[in-house]
């Protein structure tokens, strides 16, 4: 709990520095490499912090600073400054994750009165003070208040354990004990069975989780204290080290977001082994991403949020999107997708120009490698490129393709019931039929060349009798969920795969006058190489939660209650970027402020 | 694998329908066959659409084989007890319904073998203490119970499943070779030769009170 002492501290600090006006975007540390910066944080004014808190932004902040003192409260109430953007940042590098939030102080009483586990800690530079509680730390530069979290990356915790570990001559800490097979997948262990490891011969030392332990609190207080010096003593700040991130949090709009999609690459653990084997290659092709960042607005009209994002790149990056991205839609594919669908998608990139352009970019940075293998690779690229017959290569799958969800229809499904004999019990077993509620796909490729479709499935229909060939279509028994057909429809120009029965018993050449409007194709005729729409109250309540991993059932479970209408279109790529655009409309009266979170919520967590 | 195993009870707990048949057949000297069917065909839809899945609730998904592989462990175990033999395993991974199927030579060799096999193939109750008499049998009195289910480290059920549950049943069989004279839980039902008692209840029901399955079955010992 907040202490008397520390009470005292904070009110006297609060008197020494109230003169200069720190901005709450100033002190955002430049290992964020992902900010959703709030602007008009009025809108929020009535959210209750016990609603604020489920967010899923607001987890990296972490719950436990959320108990009895913040219940009943709102944002109001915890002193924050109305007139300074929320800015909420996410971040790594190969050594530590960052999170948290920074936000403008108006009343630093009133937010230790709500956040009153935080301890004083003294000043950490001539003008920011130092506060914590358990694993976060708040700091306090004038009028701007920083609370964060910095973490060490997992892997590397673990390289320094088990370097120490093994240097102590012990035995693989997975092996021994649990008869384990080292080409089996660790993770398993690192639940259910470490009680194991705090037990029998490991007690003669540290054990390793123990060794592990030391070694993460000794990388979180080093990696704390280097990123918050760097960003109070140092002033190196995001803002001051990309002027795009400085010049897009001075834009008026309502919300703003950045992504350096180029960090995220580049501190991606999948392709440490690429990045280790091929260092020079790395950080050429790192150079190609080096532009590579998305910067976006949000902003509310009454009932709509639009999201507005660039794409940015460097020139080399932009001349493949522009020959990849820049083609009409594709009509062939409008007469199948049902006017009445809740949801469909169109994406239309031509990929042999793609490949022609990656192919006199990405060549050249292969050749300046001197590895064998590598050599041994491009050389393989270079004949495959001169032997192979790319139209009818590229002629199979173009690249566009579309989807559309269809709703849910009722099937029959098979199902095992018992029926007991009243002389003495006996029982057997009959099938009896019921209705399964099964969600209705379709997707389409763009494709030239469907006699090769029909050749695969003429073959495998003699391998399997639950391929079968009908008038126009093929139909393979049971090949969804083991309890629906799925239909393929080899067309002149598109390759089609479908559950619905409606599409092949009387729409096999389209849905003619039933499907999309005039006026929905001329929207989707506006957009460049991607459009999207969804409508949420069929949508959100008919489609299959159960694909979805947990965090983005929480987005639909959360986006439930709303109604309305998402539309995702495109515009063309240029040599620098490409620019996207998310509306959002709503039933008028609805809280714009909760729908607004809904929706940064929503981005988070899929740029995460 | 052993962490699959969570996602397997996961899976047949919320699985929308269930219904779990077990079967006792006893002879004179106490010794008898037990039989245990899970029958989760009215979800196999749903199954599948989970058995897609790379992971859900952030435990990964075992694959059928992963599944067949434990089941059969299981099976090995239990055959290995005292008193325990001709065990017997069928699987229908279409329907998705298993089956189990063993000979005892007591009821105390049966409850103990089960539950040596139990705590081998779940790490979850490996340093529970699952030992508990859920049927006793003297020649003339049997005394039947489920186990509670509360008291093992299992996944809970969530509300929305529990509407769901409802539609499950446990159906329990006791068979003797001579007449029952009479039984105590009046939801019972005796079998028109009058050697058999069955009790069904709603698959909810039991997971919320395993106390329902509760029976007391009293058997002429004087005839054959």
């Amino acid at each position: 709990m907040f202490q008397s002492k520390s009470f005292i501290v904070i009110f006297i600090l609060s008197f020494c520095f109230n003169g200069y006006a720190q901005q709450s975007e100033n002190i955002i540390p430049k290992e964020a490499s992902t900010v959703f910066s709030i602007n008009n944080i009025n809108l929020l004014k009535k959210i209750s912090l016990n609603d604020l808190v489920k967010y899923d932004f607001m987890e990296e902040i972490h719950q436990e600073l959320f108990d009895g003192s913040t219940a009943g409260k709102t944002l109001k109430d915890a002193g924050m400054d109305f007139d300074q953007r929320l800015n909420v940042f996410y971040g790594k590098n190969d050594q530590l994750e960052v999170s948290g939030f920074s936000f403008g102080v108006s009343n630093k009483l009133a937010l230790f009165d709500v956040f009153d586990d935080f301890e004083a800690e003294g000043l950490i530079s001539s003008s920011a003070e130092k506060y914590s509680s358990f694993f976060n730390t708040l700091i306090i530069e004038n009028n701007a208040a920083l609370l964060i979290r910095v973490e060490p990356r997992d892997q590397l915790v673990t390289d320094i354990t088990d370097s120490i570990w093994y240097s102590r001559g012990n035995e693989n800490p997975f092996g021994v004990e649990l008869e384990h097979d080292l080409m089996d997948e660790p993770e398993e262990f690192y639940d259910e069975d470490m009680h194991k490891l705090y037990s029998g011969v490991f007690d003669m030392e540290k054990n390793y989780w123990e060794i592990r332990d030391s070694i993460l609190y000794d990388l979180q207080v080093k990696y704390l204290d280097d990123v918050l010096s760097d960003l109070f003593q140092n002033k190196n700040s995001l803002y001051n080290q990309d002027s795009r991130f400085a010049k897009q949090v001075s834009r008026s709009s309502e919300g703003v977001f950045y992504l350096d999609n180029s960090r995220n690459i580049t501190n991606e653990q999948g392709l440490w082994y690429f990045q280790t084997m091929y260092p020079i290659m790395n950080d050429d092709l790192k150079e190609l991403y080096q532009e590579n960042v998305m910067l976006g607005d949000l902003s509310i009209d009454s009932n709509e949020i639009n999201f507005t994002v660039n794409a940015n790149y460097g020139e080399e990056l932009g001349s493949i999107y522009s020959e990849m991205n820049n083609n009409k839609i594709n009509k062939k594919f409008l007469k199948f997708i049902p006017d009445n669908s809740p949801a469909y998608v169109v994406y239309n990139i031509d990929l042999k120009k793609a490949y022609e352009r990656a192919y006199d970019i990405v060549l050249p940075i292969l050749k300046n490698q001197k590895n064998v293998e590598m050599i041994m690779n491009i050389l393989a690229i270079q004949l495959l490129d001169q032997l192979v017959d790319k139209k009818s290569f590229f002629g199979v799958y173009k690249g566009g393709m579309f989807a559309s969800f269809n709703g849910v229809e009722k099937v029959k499904v098979k199902q095992v019931e018992y029926v007991y004999d009243e002389e003495n019990f006996d029982y057997s077993e009959i099938e009896i039929e019921s209705d399964e509620e099964i969600p209705v796909f379709t997707i389409g490729f763009a494709s030239q060349r469907p006699d090769l479709f029909e050749m695969i499935l003429e073959d495998l229909s003699r391998l399997s009798s639950r391929i079968q060939k009908k008038d126009g279509y093929w139909i393979v028994e049971d090949a969804i969920l083991d309890a629906t057909p799925a239909y393929l429809i080899c067309n002149k120009n598109t390759f089609i795969i479908s559950n619905n029965r409606k599409l092949v018993e009387s729409n096999l050449d389209g849905y003619g006058s039933k499907s999309l409007s005039r006026k929905k194709i001329k929207r989707l005729k506006n957009s460049g190489v991607l459009y999207a729409s969804i409508d949420l109250d069929e949508t959100l309540q008919k489609f299959p939660i159960d694909f979805l991993d947990e965090r983005q059932k929480r987005v639909i479970d959360r986006m439930k209650g709303n109604s309305g209408r998402i539309e995702l279109t495109s515009g063309n790529s240029g040599m620098e970027h490409t620019q996207y655009k998310m509306s959002y409309s709503f039933e008028q009266g609805g809280d714009s402020g909760k729908q607004f979170l809904d929706m940064i919520n929503s981005l988070y967590i899929f740029s995460k | 694998m052993k962490k699959h195993l969570s996602i397997i009870l996961l899976c047949l707990i919320t699985t929308s329908c269930l219904e779990i048949l077990d079967d006792i057949t006893f002879n004179i000297d106490g010794s008898g066959t037990f039989k245990y069917t899970v029958n989760l065909s009215s979800s196999h839809v749903k199954l599948n659409s989970i058995l897609a899945l790379d992971s859900i609730d952030g435990k990964k998904v075992p694959s059928t084989s992963e599944i067949q592989e434990k089941i059969e462990g299981f099976a090995k175990l239990l055959s290995s007890q005292d008193g325990i033999s001709n065990v017997y395993v069928d699987t229908n991974y279409r329907q998705f319904i298993f089956k189990i199927q063993c000979d005892f030579s007591n009821v105390i060799n049966l409850q103990r073998g089960i539950e040596f096999a139990l705590k081998e193939t779940l790490t979850q109750l490996e340093n529970e203490d699952i030992a508990y008499d859920w049927i006793t049998w003297d020649g003339s009195v049997m005394v039947r119970k489920v186990p509670d289910l509360d008291k093992w480290s299992l996944p809970s059920i969530k509300s929305e499943d529990s509407e769901l549950l409802k539609k499950g049943h446990y159906t329990s069989i006791t068979r003797f070779e001579n007449r029952v004279n009479y039984f105590e839980n009046p939801a019972a039902k005796l079998s028109k030769n009058e050697k058999a008692v069955m009790l069904r209840k709603s698959a909810f029901e039991v997971f919320n009170d395993h106390n329902v399955m509760d029976n007391i079955i009293h058997v002429d010992s004087t005839t054959n």
